[in-house]
């Protein structure tokens, strides 16, 4: 294991703890997402990790080294952690480039051509940050922990301040850079599709724990409990022999007649398909259609059974 | 990789280093409430039984009137400057600082004179308009006309403010409230007035905290205030007891203040989006025009340019007595005390707040709280604790004589003008974002160099602001610098307060002229530091 | 940063130094800061060779240092304006006595200290100025008839925290009694023609302008009036007279300024001959000729524009007394409302 962090527990009042116990590991190379809400402790975690911040309890380990636990702390300035922050925090006093190999140790500036040329600022290194657009600043940022060659990159909602427009444009570039450097990533979010597109891994985090640790894929089709399951996607909810069930969208087939009759809200053309959104037993559901149906008709539905999500009620009533 | 067992013992050095150094600083205060009587203390009930009301209702009857006065020729000249383009703009957005530059004593001193019957203003009308110089024949030595004078000499503290707020708020919000129907005399009063409320508040601040130490102008005046209060027990009564007493009354009343700023502050404190680019101001209507120039020119005519010129002409009346070679010695004199001791509050101030940035610990934000404390007691009132406290060490290790010396005078400077180090540095910092300092740790710096790499060059407009403020609040400084000075020490502060108070006026003006020009000079420098200042955040 | 460690230690090696070089010295904590004493204390360097050192503040503030500095303190001589602060630091211990038949010959018996800790250089009176043209000479006697309802609305004097003032409060305590001292202020403050502010000069000139008649000044102000650059103060200068009150009687008020040799007196022999050398004519001469002093030795005349006041018949009271009724002088202003 690459990364390992054991049973990591943070607070900053006493008894009111962010991180309650965090489990989990990376692989060399990989690139994971940090999936939370936002205030739920996500920017705290990448303190811990960096050294910005000292644990309350548990070990943390690269690359076989000990980076703090009860008896260890290595100095932020002493962890080979890159570590990009929200705002994009390029100091104003200095060029591009002296932003970049701020503080540089010298094995590391042969690679400064290759940093720039990879993300793209090669024309714009004699700028002053406030000339640069937000993208520009972003990639800077990254090209300035990728420089060192860290160990480990933390990214903290790298996307969260874009333009949508620009958005994923960025976001391919920051994946090829990441991919193309072979860096071990945490990218933090809040946003499901940043995670599904860059990560190799997703992990859940919520209410102080880790809910779910998995790769994309498992993570959407398994979910390891409701929360989880609908942050990844539009659930919609059903009740069998006085038990909740859950079906995702695309699951659900229109058919001329059946036992599950539908009253469609709204729909709306989503370029490939339109998505219907209806009320089935003062539930909310959301499906697909090639067609476009008429709203407050009535449609009815198939699906089949293996196909259904089943949590325990109590869960729904844990996350609410 | 360089591993450290005790967890963070970094922090813990700068912590007790910081509780060091601020125990140094409030050291002559401390001293003084060891020193407190109790309050059975004859002299202080006399006072309370006998003066004490007075000295209150006059304290925060001046108080008002100063407020008032100082609102009055800041906040309009600032509005128009911050908005508008216009002919003279630029000449006026300088010379508006530089009624800085004339100590209130000076500027009491002269006005009195001025005013007086044999002064240019009566004598002008008993010579050319005899049948109305009746008329302004008055007694002008009253408290609201003091009131005028130190809203002169003291505005520009809140004009600053106002200036640097005006034209951070953005024009969006302008356009915004154009737009929803308001009219420009509106959108002053509802949008931006509230909005700036806490700086012009801070900036009031200031003002309230100078009348409140002052003593030459009012005394000279007629004005009992708690100072005078102070200086009566001390000098007339010779109680220091009483005097002590005094002071932390004095004290009590100004944490008050400092409290209601605190909390006007922390809770109006608004986080509105500040403009990015320079703003394009509007160009003035011409019916306004005349107004807007009156506006702008009677600060500067009342505060700056009659006082000058009147100094001035004192000059020309004396300049076969004026000793050069003392004058140049004065100069010198001041120039380097005053040099050193603000180099010095910087560094501390720096300090302090690097190691609350740096630990975060809530200790070290109380403890760059309290050091400006010093700047709420009046400069002869921290003299009288450092002479308690320096000829105690003294006494007990009779070896060091570090009293008399500059290192005292140096150490008073410190005590009493860290505060006014402190705002324009703190309020620079508070605009950077916290990144900064977690990305430069990231990127492999210790304090030290994130001190020199990051925060002095990012904030070297704020630094330079706190040098300017500090140095001229000290070239001005008199009671500390009477009483704690070396042998055959002068400044220009006290060469010119002592021919003042001997009624030798006219022979003060050469002194006073070298501090006005010396802080008219770095007031200009200062003005272009605030408006680098305004186009970069 | 490390420029700044070295003017720091730089500073505190002058501030050693210059305690510690004692040869040939004298160090004076001083009330007094005209030119003229810098004149005098270059003389005096010229003539002994010995160099005078002097801090000039109030006189509270350096009775203060003095006290607190007890035995380390470098001081030689205080110098005060006020003979109340001379027997104040004398009362406190601070003085020692000096008995040097020079400067017993130089001075005029009746200014000096009756208990030989502190000898008087010059001697200024409070005075009474009144306007030309709306008082007669004749109407004014003493200062207690300044209280007679005849001058309602048009007494000017300064504030009583003014050390003259206070000076001149004792005077009549001591003379009349506590009680006599009240009623007196307290009519007197009927009569004042506007709240106590401003300086002598100004009172003066409130007389010029018409807002008052008569007024408490110091003999030595009306002499700065007198000499004014100004036209106009000149004018104002001319449009009043001086009156000497209580001639009748015990004199007009005085009060020094004077010398004590500092009980831990580091160069005791240098400061006494400094005592010395400014009592007698010469150094007397040099006051009077550049400020409108009265000098302590009696074979010196003022300066002409005193001497065009006239000759008068000083208050021969104990001037020890003008410090120890100081209290009872200000409760009298504040029960009185003398502001």
């Amino acid at each position: 294991m690459y990364l390992e962090v054991k049973g990591l527990a943070k607070s900053y009042k006493k008894d009111k703890p962010i991180i309650k116990k965090l489990d989990f590991s990376v692989n060399r190379g990989e690139i994971i997402s940090f999936l939370g809400e936002s205030g739920s402790g996500k920017t705290t975690f990448l303190k811990c990790i960096s050294g910005l911040e000292n644990i309350d309890s548990g070990i943390i380990k690269l690359n076989g080294e000990i980076l703090n636990d009860e008896n260890i702390f290595v100095m932020p300035q002493n962890r080979k952690i890159g570590f990009v922050f929200q705002d994009y925090p390029l100091f104003p006093h200095l060029t591009l480039k002296e932003n970049i190999v701020f503080n540089l140790e010298n094995k590391y500036f042969k690679y400064y051509k290759n940093m720039i040329e990879l993300s793209g600022l090669d024309q714009l290194e004699n700028r002053y940050p406030h000339q640069l657009s937000g993208g520009e600043q972003q990639r800077a940022c990254i090209a300035r922990a990728l420089i060192r060659k860290p160990d480990l990159l933390l990214l903290d909602e790298p996307f969260s301040n874009l333009d949508s427009n620009i958005k994923f444009s960025i976001r391919d570039e920051i994946y090829k850079i990441i991919k193309e450097t072979k860096t071990t990533t945490i990218l933090v979010t809040h946003d499901i599709n940043d995670s599904m597109n860059i990560a190799d891994k997703i992990l859940i985090f919520k209410a102080g724990v880790l809910q779910q640790y998995d790769n994309p894929h498992n993570m959407y089709c398994e979910p390891i409990n409701c929360y989880c399951a609908k942050i990844l996607g539009d659930l919609n909810q059903i009740e069998i022999d006085n038990k909740i069930y859950y079906i995702r969208p695309e699951k659900l087939q229109i058919v001329k007649n059946s036992d599950i009759k539908l009253v469609v809200e709204k729909c709306f053309f989503q370029g490939k398909e339109y998505k219907i959104q209806g009320t089935f037993k003062k539930n909310r559901w959301f499906l697909f259609s090639p067609h476009s149906v008429e709203i407050n008709s009535e449609i009815s539905i198939k699906f089949k059974k293996t196909d259904l999500i089943y949590f325990d009620n109590l869960c729904s009533n844990y996350f609410d | 990789m360089e591993i450290k067992k005790i967890l963070f013992s970094n922090n813990k050095r700068w912590i007790i280093g910081s509780f060091i150094l601020a125990f140094l600083v409030l050291l002559p205060i401390l001293t003084l409430f060891v020193r407190l009587p109790s309050l059975e203390n004859t002299t202080f009930k006399y006072l309370w039984d006998t003066l004490l009301i007075d000295y209150t209702i006059s304290t925060f009857y001046l108080l008002i009137i100063t407020c008032f006065f100082s609102l009055l020729f800041a906040v309009l000249p600032a509005w128009i400057i911050s908005n508008y383009q216009f002919a003279g703009r630029k000449f006026f957005d300088i010379v508006l600082y530089l009624p800085l530059a004339i100590p209130t004593y000076i500027m009491a001193f002269t006005y009195a004179d001025i005013l007086s019957f044999t002064g240019p203003l009566q004598v002008f009308f008993r010579k050319n308009f005899h049948s109305i110089s009746d008329f302004v024949n008055h007694d002008y030595m009253q408290v609201e006309i003091l009131g005028l004078l130190m809203g002169l000499a003291l505005y520009p503290y809140v004009y600053s403010v106002c200036r640097v707020s005006f034209s951070l708020i953005g024009s969006n919000y302008i356009n915004l409230s154009k737009n929803l129907g308001l009219s420009m005399t509106k959108t002053f009063f509802k949008v931006i007035l509230p909005l700036s409320s806490p700086a012009i508040i801070s900036g009031l601040f200031l003002v309230i905290m100078e009348v409140l130490n002052e003593y030459g102008a009012v005394k000279y005046f007629g004005v009992n205030t708690y100072t005078s209060g102070i200086f009566r027990a001390y000098g007339s009564m010779g109680d220091v007891g009483a005097a002590i007493q005094l002071s932390v009354l004095l004290l009590f009343v100004v944490l008050l203040f400092m409290y209601v700023e605190k909390k006007y502050h922390s809770r109006f404190k608004f986080y509105y989006s500040s403009n990015s680019k320079i703003q394009k101001l509007s160009i003035l209507e011409k019916k306004n025009y005349l107004l807007s120039i009156v506006i702008c020119f009677i600060p500067f005519l009342l505060g700056f340019l009659i006082p000058f010129l009147f100094i001035v002409s004192n000059i020309f009346l004396t300049y076969n007595q004026i000793d050069f070679l003392d004058l140049i010695e004065l100069t010198l004199n001041s120039v380097s005390v005053s040099t050193l001791a603000s180099v010095i509050v910087v560094l501390v101030v720096l300090f302090f707040l690097m190691v609350e940035k740096f630990t975060k610990s809530s200790f070290n934000r109380y403890t760059s709280e309290v050091i400006s404390l010093g700047y709420a007691v009046p400069g002869a009132v921290i003299g009288l604790g450092l002479i308690i406290l320096f000829t105690t060490i003294d006494r007990s290790q009779s070896s060091i004589v570090f009293y008399g010396s500059f290192f005292v005078l140096i150490y008073a400077y410190v005590v009493r003008f860290l505060a006014v180090g402190k705002s324009p540095i703190k309020s620079s910092l508070e605009k950077h974002p916290e990144s900064y300092d977690e990305t430069a740790k990231n990127l492999g710096l210790g304090p030290f160099n994130l001190l020199k790499k990051i925060h002095i060059p990012i904030n070297k407009f704020a630094i330079l602001t706190a040098l300017i403020v500090t140095f001229i609040d000290l070239l001005k400084e008199l009671p500390i610098t009477l009483i704690l000075r070396p042998f055959n020490f002068d400044t220009l502060a006290t060469q010119t307060y002592e021919f003042a108070i001997e009624e030798m006026i006219p022979m003060s003006a050469a002194y006073s002229f070298i501090i006005i020009v010396i802080g008219s000079f770095l007031l200009i420098i200062l003005k272009n530091s605030i408006n680098k200042q305004i186009n970069v955040s | 940063m490390k420029n700044i460690y070295i003017i720091l230690i730089f500073t505190l090696l002058i501030g050693c130094e210059n305690a510690e070089k004692k040869s040939q010295e004298v160090n004076l904590y001083s009330q007094r800061h005209y030119k003229v004493d810098e004149k005098q204390y270059e003389n005096f360097t010229n003539k002994t060779g010995i160099k005078v050192n002097y801090i000039k503040a109030n006189a509270d503030e350096l009775l203060e240092r003095l006290k607190n500095e007890g035995e380390n303190s470098p001081a030689d001589l205080f110098v005060s304006v006020d003979a109340g602060k001379l027997q104040k630091g004398a009362d406190l211990g601070l003085f020692q006595k000096v008995s040097s038949s020079v400067i017993k010959n130089n001075v005029s018996k009746d200014l000096q200290d009756k208990n030989g800790y502190w000898i008087p250089i010059t001697y200024r009176a409070r005075v009474l100025v009144y306007s030309n043209e709306r008082v007669n000479k004749e109407d004014l006697s003493t200062y207690e008839d300044l209280s007679n309802e005849k001058w309602k609305g048009r007494i000017l004097v300064r504030s009583s925290s003014n050390a003259y003032n206070q000076a001149l409060m004792s005077s009549i305590v001591a003379n009349l009694g506590g009680d006599v001292a009240s009623d007196w202020s307290e009519a007197l403050v009927q009569n004042f023609a506007r709240d106590p502010k401003g300086n002598d000069r100004d009172q003066v000139k409130a007389i010029a302008a018409g807002q008052g008649d008569v007024a408490i000044v110091n003999s030595y102000y009306i002499g700065l009036l007198l000499s004014s650059q100004k036209e106009e103060e000149l004018n104002a200068g001319r449009s009043v007279s001086v009156f000497f009150p209580n001639q009748g009687d015990r004199g007009s008020h005085i009060n020094i300024s004077g010398l004590a040799l500092a009980k831990n007196s580091p160069n005791k022999e240098n400061a006494i001959k400094l005592m010395e050398f400014l009592t007698s004519e010469e150094a007397q001469m040099t006051y009077v000729n550049n400020s409108y002093e009265y000098a302590a030795n009696p074979n010196v005349k003022p300066s002409k524009i005193v001497q065009g006041w006239g000759e008068f018949k000083r208050d021969n009271l104990d001037l020890n007394k003008l410090g120890e009724f100081r209290d009872e002088a200000l409760k009298i202003f504040d029960s009185t409302g003398w502001k």
